[in-house]
C-alpha cells in the first residue's frame, strides 16, 4: 500500500510539471501574449515599458521566468498580469464556492442516478423504463449552458422563486446556502444523472444474469434482497469508478459554464476570467489545481476500486 | 419403501423468443424417492438443466409458459407464491451449479455467502451463524475452515469453491439437492473427490441428489437411477444397471458406444452419432431422434410414448420391438466398464 | 461652457457678485454647487449595485478603468477635480484639495498650488503639501498605466528610471501648503491630468504596490470601508469628510447614499432581473442587448441611456496601398453606413463621422461623407487600386466582431477581396499596436477620453510623433506634418474659446484626409431600481456615473 501511494504521488508530481511547462510553453508562443506590453496599458511609453519589463522580470530568458514563477506558485506569491492580485488567495476564496456546487450536486446526482437506473433496470422494457431512458437521454443532450439559462428565465425572472444571482457561505447561513445553489446544482447534475442512470442500467442488466444472481435466489433469498445484495452492489463498482473521475474533473474545472450562468464566483468563473483576459498566472493557477484534484481523484479511484472488487485489492488467485 | 419427495408430470416449459417458441422441456415425468441419487444426463440442449431449474422456480419470467406439475412432498411447487418458494429454496430443495468461480459473489467473502443463507431463513446471531458456516465447510473437507471462512471465492481453489457451494447447499439441511454440472468445470482429480463428498453426503445424511451431467462416467460413479433426455423428453430411464447392461433407445446406445475405454484396442475410432441435436425452436415431429437415428422406420413419425416395455422401472420411448433393439444395439452387455452383474 | 468655470472659482463669483447683485449671486452659487447637495432627496439609505466584473484596481495611482475611476471619484480626491455635473457642465476642472486652481506662469511651465489647510484622511492622518510628492513618486513606483501623462514633470523621467531618488520638478512646503510643479514643457492638458485620479493625494506611508486589498485612506466623501477582491467592496461615509473637509473641498458635494455596496455578478441578466425586481439598485454595466427593448418599454421612467465620450472607428492604413490612396480612403467614408452600425450595437451607439465626439471641447460637428454608396463605387473606380487583398481587423467583444463582419461586408461590395481577422478581446489592441504585426490594412478601433481635452484623441491617435514600434495607438500611421505641428502648437496653450476652434478645424482637416472611418460614440445605460430617485442621478462626461447624486426617494 505505501509502495503504491508512493508511486502515484511521484505520478502525480511528473503529469503537474509536465502541465505547468506545456501551459508556460504555450502562454509564451501565442499572439499578443507578451504580458509586459499588456500591463503597460493604452497609453505606453518606451520608458514604463522598460520599468515594467524590469520590475517584473519579462526581460529574463523563459527558463528562468519559469523557475520564478513556479517558485512564486509554491510560496503563495504568484500575482496576476491583469490585476496583481494574489491569485492563490483568489483561488482559496473561489474554493468553498466551488466544492459547495460540486459536492452538492455530486450527492443529487448519485442519488437520483441510483434511483433511476435501479427503476429502471428491474422494470426493464416496461412503461418506467421507457420513461426514465426517455428522461435520461434529454438530460444528456440537453446542454448545461440552455437548461441554466431556461432555469434562470422561468425560475428567477418570470417567477420569483429562487434567487437570480449569489452565493450565501454555508456556515453563515445553511437555509440561504441551499436555497442559492438549488438551481446550479440541478442545472450541474442533469447531465449526469441520465449518464449514470443509463450505466447503471446497463450493468445492472448485465450483472442480472450472471451465476451467483442465481446462487442467491436459488438460497432462497427474496428478490430484492437479491436485487440490492447481489445485483446492485456489483453494478456499482464501475459507476463508482466513474464517478471518482467525473467528480475531479468537476472540480477541477468542469463547473466552468454553472458558475457563470449562475453568477457563482468560484475557481471556474476565475478561471474562465483569465482566460478571457489571456492573464498566465491565473491559468497556471487554476491549471494546476485542476490538475491536482484530477490526478488525486485518478489515484482515490483506483485505491477504491481495490477496496470495492477483493480480486482486485488481494491479487492473484490462492491455489 | 421410502418416501416420494419429489413428483414430476408431465413438466411443459416454453420460453417465447424473438426467434419464435424454444419448447424446452417437452413432457418430463420422473419421481424422486428420498436418499435416491438420480441421474439426468443428455446433451447440451436437451432440456436437463431447464427441468431443474424449473423445479426450483427460477424459470419463472415474463417469457416463459410452464405447464404440469412439480409436487414436493404433495405440495404444488409450480404455482407456489413467492414466499413459499422462498422458503422451500435452501430450506426444503438446495441447488449447486456448474461453475463455482462465477457463481460465488466475487466481492463478499465465502463464509459471509453461506451466513447469508442460513440467515435468510432463520434469525441466527451473527456469531451463532458464523460457527455453523465453520462446521460446515468442515464437513465439506475444506481444511482450516476457521480461517477459511474469511477467504474470497477467488482465494480458493477450483474443488474447493465447489465444496463450498455444496457447503452453502446443505446448511439448511434439505431434503434435496440439485446438482448441475457439478463437476464439469473441474479437473478429474478434483472431480472425483467432489462426487466422493456427494456420495458421502448421500450416506450420511440421507441426503437425495439429483445429479445432472452430460458425462456417463459421472453417472457411472453415484447414480441409483438414470434418466435419459433428449430433445427435452427423456428418452429411457431406469436403474444404473438397466441403462449400463440393457439399454432399450438408440441414443442411450450412441451415448454408450462413444465412450472412450481402456478395453478397446486403441486404433478403433470412437463412434459418434452422426447429426445434430435437434433445434428447440422447431422440432421434428413425432420421435425427436428420427433424423439422427439409424434405426428409424415409418412409425417413428409418430410420438412413442414412455412405456416400460423390458423391466420393471425401466422404460424407454421407442417404437422398435424388444427383440429388434436386442439385434440392433451396438454394445456388448458387460462391455462398458462396469463390473458384470452378478448374472 | 467656459463663462461658467470663471465663475465659480472664488474670485469669480466675487467679481459676478458685484456686477449683478444678490439673487444672481444666489442663483450662480447654485449652480456652481455648494457644500451641500444639490439635488432633491433624501440623506441617507444603503444601496446595492452590480458590476460584471471587479475594477481592474481600487488604488487610485493603479486605477485605470471606468469602473475604478467611478469608485474613487468620491473617494481619492487629487488637488483638482471634474465638476460633479452632467453633460458639458462636467467636464469643467474645479479645485479638489488646493484651494483654487494652479497660477500658471506666463510660459506656462510652472503651476502653482495652495493646498488647503487642516485636511485629514479618513483614518484621522493630516494631509500634508509634500504628500502630493511622495503620491506621485508612488505613481510611478508602481508601473502605473497612468505615468505616461507625468513625464513632463522635470526631473520625472529619471526618478522612474530610478537616477533620482525624488523627482526634481515638485516643490512643497508643509508649512505653508505650498505646492509647485515644474513642466519639461507648457502643457495645455495638464490641469485635466491633475483632476484624474492618479494623482489623489495618498498618505506618505502606503506601500509602493497594489493596495487593491487593502484601500488606503481616503480625503473624499466617501471612503472605502470593505474590499474583497473580484467579489465586493463597500463605500460608506468617511468620518473626516463631515467633520472636516467638506468645508474644504466646496466643489465636491456631500453624497445622499450612506452606503453602497457594489458586488459581481457575472451574467449580465440576472443583474438585469435583479434591477427589474428591485433586489438590486443599480447595474454598472448595460443590460445585455438584447433585453434592451424590453428594459426601454417596461421601465421607460427608470432607464434612459447616456452618451460617453468616446469614438469608435475603422482605421486605415495609411502607409501601405490600397488605403494609401486618398480617394480610397474616402469611399470607405461613404461606403459606412452609421445608421446600420447602429443597430448592430443595438441602439447603443450614437452616428458619427467626426474623430472628436459632442462633449468634448472643440466639437463642432460637420458631415463630410453622407452615406452613398455610389458615390463611393465612383471614386473607387478612380481611384482603381491594384491591391485588392485586404484584411479587416476586430476583436471578439459583442458587438465589435458584427461591425467587423458588417466593414468585410461594405468592402465586398466595393469590390475588395476582404478577410475578416478576429483576435482575441485582451490581446487585440497590442497585437494592432505592434508594427510588426502583419497585413495591419483597416480594421475596429475605439477610444474612450481620458479627461476632455482634444489633445487626449489627436496627440495619441493620430499624430505622427505618436507612431511607436510597439503599444502603438496610431493604427493609421497617420503623418502629416502640417497637422501635426497644428496639434503640437494647439497642445501647449491653455484650452479656450479659440483653441476649441483650432481643434474644431483640425477635426474637419483631418477628416478630409480620411485616414479614419469614424462611425459612432458608445452609448451606456443608467437604470436603477425603482426607490432611486431616477432623476438626480448625474452622468459625468469624465467619471461617467457620479455615485454621490445617487439617492432614495
Amino acid at each position: 500500500m505505501a509502495r503504491f501511494v508512493t508511486r502515484r504521488l511521484v505520478g502525480m508530481v511528473v503529469v503537474l510539471f509536465a502541465i505547468s511547462v506545456l501551459v508556460f510553453l504555450i502562454f509564451n508562443v501565442i499572439p499578443g501574449g507578451d504580458p509586459g506590453k499588456r500591463i503597460c496599458g493604452k497609453n505606453c511609453n518606451n520608458a514604463l515599458l522598460t520599468q515594467i519589463n524590469k520590475d517584473w522580470g519579462f526581460n529574463d530568458s523563459l527558463p528562468v521566468q519559469y523557475v520564478t514563477m513556479m517558485k512564486k506558485v509554491f510560496t503563495g506569491e504568484l500575482v496576476s498580469y491583469s490585476s496583481q492580485l494574489n491569485v492563490d488567495q483568489q483561488i482559496k476564496k473561489g474554493i468553498p464556492i466551488t466544492f459547495s456546487l460540486c459536492i452538492g450536486a455530486a450527492v443529487i446526482w448519485m442519488a437520483f442516478a441510483i434511483v433511476f437506473g435501479y427503476l429502471s433496470a428491474v422494470k426493464a422494457g416496461g412503461f418506467t423504463d421507457r420513461a426514465l431512458t426517455i428522461l435520461a437521454l434529454v438530460g444528456i443532450s440537453m446542454p448545461v449552458f440552455f437548461l441554466g439559462a431556461i432555469l434562470l428565465l422561468y425560475l428567477t425572472s418570470k417567477i420569483q422563486l429562487f434567487p437570480t444571482a449569489g452565493y450565501v457561505s454555508l456556515t453563515s447561513d445553511p437555509v440561504q446556502w441551499a436555497y442559492h445553489l438549488f438551481l446550479p446544482w440541478i442545472t450541474l447534475a442533469v447531465l449526469f444523472v441520465g449518464f449514470y442512470s443509463r450505466v447503471l442500467r446497463s450493468n445492472m442488466l448485465d450483472v442480472m444474469n450472471e451465476d451467483y444472481v442465481r446462487t442467491a435466489r436459488a438460497k432462497g433469498l427474496s428478490e430484492r434482497q437479491v436485487r440490492i445484495h447481489h445485483v446492485l452492489r456489483n453494478s456499482m463498482i464501475p459507476v463508482i469508478t466513474l464517478f471518482g473521475l467525473d467528480f475531479g474533473a468537476v472540480i477541477g474545472g468542469g463547473a466552468i459554464i454553472t458558475e457563470s450562468i449562475f453568477s457563482l464566483n468560484g475557481v471556474g468563473q476565475y478561471a474562465a476570467d483569465a482566460i478571457t483576459n489571456v492573464d498566465l498566472p491565473p491559468i497556471m493557477g487554476v491549471t494546476l489545481f485542476g490538475a491536482f484534484f484530477i490526478v488525486f481523484f485518478n489515484a482515490l479511484v483506483d485505491i477504491t476500486y481495490a477496496w470495492l472488487d477483493p480480486r482486485i485489492r488481494l491479487g492473484t488467485e490462492a491455489r | 419403501m421410502s418416501e416420494q419427495l419429489l413428483s414430476v408430470r408431465d413438466l411443459r416449459v416454453r420460453f417465447t423468443t424473438e426467434d419464435g417458441i424454444v419448447h424446452a422441456v417437452d413432457g418430463v415425468s420422473f419421481d424422486l424417492a428420498a436418499g435416491e441419487v438420480l441421474a439426468i444426463v443428455g446433451e447440451s440442449g436437451s432440456g436437463k438443466s431447464v427441468t431443474a431449474q424449473t423445479i426450483m422456480g427460477l424459470t419463472r419470467s415474463p417469457n416463459a409458459r410452464i405447464e404440469g406439475s412439480v409436487a414436493y412432498r404433495g405440495r404444488e411447487l409450480l404455482t407456489a407464491d413467492d414466499e413459499e418458494l422462498m422458503r422451500v429454496r435452501g430450506e426444503e430443495i438446495a441447488m449447486i451449479f456448474q461453475d463455482p468461480m462465477t457463481s460465488l459473489n466475487p466481492v463478499y467473502k465465502v463464509g459471509d455467502q453461506i451466513g447469508e443463507a442460513i440467515q435468510a431463513h432463520r434469525h441466527e446471531s451473527d456469531h451463532k451463524a458464523r460457527e455453523q458456516t465453520i462446521e460446515l465447510l468442515a464437513a465439506v473437507g475444506i481444511p482450516d475452515p476457521s480461517k477459511r471462512v474469511d477467504n474470497y471465492p477467488h482465494e480458493y481453489s477450483g474443488g474447493m469453491r465447489q465444496r463450498a457451494m455444496i457447503a452453502m447447499g446443505l446448511a439448511l439441511e434439505p431434503t434435496v439437492l440439485i446438482a448441475d454440472e457439478p463437476s464439469t468445470a473441474l479437473d478429474v482429480t478434483i472431480q472425483a473427490q467432489i462426487l466422493r463428498l456427494l456420495e458421502q453426503l448421500n450416506r450420511d445424511r440421507d441426503l437425495a441428489v439429483i445429479i445432472i451431467t452430460h458425462d456417463l462416467g459421472v453417472v457411472a460413479e453415484i447414480a441409483d437411477r438414470v434418466l435419459v433426455m433428449y430433445g427435452g423428453r427423456i428418452i429411457e430411464s431406469g436403474s444404473l444397471e438397466q441403462i449400463f447392461y440393457d439399454p432399450q433407445h438408440p441414443y442411450t446406445w450412441g451415448l454408450l458406444g462413444s465412450l472412450a475405454r481402456p478395453d478397446r484396442p486403441r486404433t478403433m475410432r470412437l463412434s459418434q452419432i452422426t447429426g445434430q441435436p435437434p433445434s428447440l425452436l422447431a422440432p421434428p415431429a413425432g420421435c425427436h431422434f428420427r433424423p439422427r437415428c439409424p434405426h428409424a422406420f415409418d412409425r417413428c413419425t409418430r410420438v412413442p410414448p414412455l412405456e416400460t416395455r423390458v423391466g420393471e422401472n425401466h422404460a424407454d420411448r421407442c417404437w422398435l420391438s424388444v427383440e429388434q433393439k436386442k439385434t440392433l444395439r451396438v454394445v456388448k452387455t458387460g462391455e462398458i466398464g462396469l463390473e458384470a452383474p452378478a448374472a | 461652457m467656459s463663462w461658467l468655470r470663471g465663475v465659480c472659482s472664488r474670485t469669480g463669483i466675487g467679481a459676478v457678485a458685484a456686477v449683478a447683485g444678490l439673487a444672481f449671486v444666489a442663483v450662480g452659487l447654485t449652480s456652481c454647487g455648494g457644500g451641500s447637495s444639490s439635488t432633491s432627496g433624501t440623506q441617507g439609505g444603503d444601496l446595492n449595485f452590480d458590476e460584471t466584473s471587479y475594477p481592474d484596481y481600487l488604488d487610485p495611482q493603479l486605477s485605470y478603468t471606468v469602473d475604478g475611476w467611478e469608485a474613487e471619484y468620491n473617494t481619492y480626491i487629487p488637488l483638482l477635480t471634474f465638476k460633479h455635473a452632467a453633460g458639458s457642465a462636467g467636464t469643467e476642472v474645479v479645485p479638489g484639495l488646493a484651494k483654487d486652481l494652479p497660477t500658471i506662469s506666463t510660459d506656462g511651465k510652472t503651476y502653482t498650488f495652495q493646498l488647503q489647510q487642516g485636511l485629514k484622511y479618513s483614518d484621522g492622518t493630516p494631509v500634508k503639501a509634500s504628500d502630493f510628492q511622495s503620491t506621485v513618486q508612488r505613481m510611478f513606483d508602481v508601473d502605473s498605466g497612468g505615468s505616461p501623462f507625468y513625464t513632463g514633470i522635470v526631473g520625472a523621467a529619471d526618478y522612474q528610471s530610478g537616477k533620482a531618488s525624488s523627482i526634481s520638478g515638485i516643490k512643497t512646503d508643509d508649512s505653508t501648503g505650498k505646492i509647485t510643479i515644474q513642466l519639461t514643457k507648457p502643457d495645455g492638458q495638464f490641469e485635466d491630468e491633475l483632476a484624474i485620479p492618479f494623482t489623489a493625494l495618498v498618505p506618505p506611508d502606503t506601500p509602493a504596490k497594489d493596495q487593491t486589498p487593502n484601500p488606503p485612506p481616503s480625503t473624499g466623501p466617501y471612503m472605502i470601508s470593505k474590499s474583497d477582491p473580484g467579489h465586493q467592496f463597500v463605500l460608506e461615509r468617511n468620518p473626516e469628510w463631515a467633520k472636516t473637509n467638506e468645508k474644504l473641498v466646496p466643489d465636491v458635494p456631500t453624497p445622499h447614499a450612506d452606503k453602497i455596496t457594489e458586488t459581481v455578478v457575472k451574467n449580465l441578466s440576472s443583474q438585469t432581473t435583479q434591477v427589474e425586481q428591485n433586489s438590486a439598485d443599480f447595474m454598472i454595466d448595460p443590460p445585455p442587448t438584447d433585453r434592451i427593448p424590453e428594459v426601454e418599454s417596461k421601465y421607460p421612467d427608470r432607464f434612459r441611456k447616456e452618451t460617453t465620450v468616446s469614438t469608435y472607428y475603422f482605421w486605415m492604413n495609411v502607409t501601405t496601398p490600397p488605403f494609401d490612396d486618398l480617394k480610397v480612403r474616402q469611399a470607405v467614408n461613404y461606403a459606412i453606413d452609421p445608421a446600420a452600425l447602429q443597430r448592430v450595437y443595438g441602439s447603443l451607439l450614437s452616428p458619427t463621422q467626426q474623430v472628436l465626439p459632442p462633449n468634448m471641447p472643440g466639437y463642432s460637428k460637420f458631415e463630410l461623407y453622407p452615406h452613398d454608396i455610389n458615390k463611393a463605387k465612383q471614386l473607387l473606380q478612380q481611384a482603381n487600386p491594384s491591391d485588392k487583398d485586404i484584411t479587416v481587423w476586430t476583436d471578439d467583444e459583442e458587438p465589435n466582431d458584427r461591425a467587423g463582419a458588417y466593414l468585410q461586408d461594405v468592402l465586398k461590395q466595393l469590390g475588395f477581396n476582404a478577410k475578416l481577422k478576429i483576435v482575441n478581446g485582451a490581446t487585440y489592441f497590442t497585437t494592432l499596436g505592434d508594427l510588426k504585426t502583419p497585413n495591419l490594412d483597416i480594421g475596429f478601433s475605439d477610444w474612450f477620453q481620458d479627461f476632455p481635452h482634444p489633445n487626449d484623441f489627436f496627440g495619441i491617435l493620430l499624430n505622427g510623433a505618436a507612431i511607436h514600434p510597439t503599444n502603438n495607438n496610431n493604427f493609421s500611421q497617420f503623418d502629416d506634418k502640417a497637422l501635426n505641428k497644428e496639434m503640437d502648437t494647439l497642445a501647449q496653450q491653455q484650452l479656450n474659446s479659440s483653441t476649441e476652434a483650432g481643434y474644431a478645424a483640425v477635426d474637419k482637416k483631418v477628416m478630409e484626409q480620411a485616414p479614419w472611418a469614424p462611425y459612432g460614440n458608445r452609448e451606456v445605460t443608467t437604470f436603477t431600481s425603482d426607490r432611486i430617485n431616477f432623476d438626480g442621478v448625474i452622468f459625468s462626461p469624465v467619471m461617467q456615473q457620479d455615485f454621490g447624486s445617487f439617492s432614495v426617494k
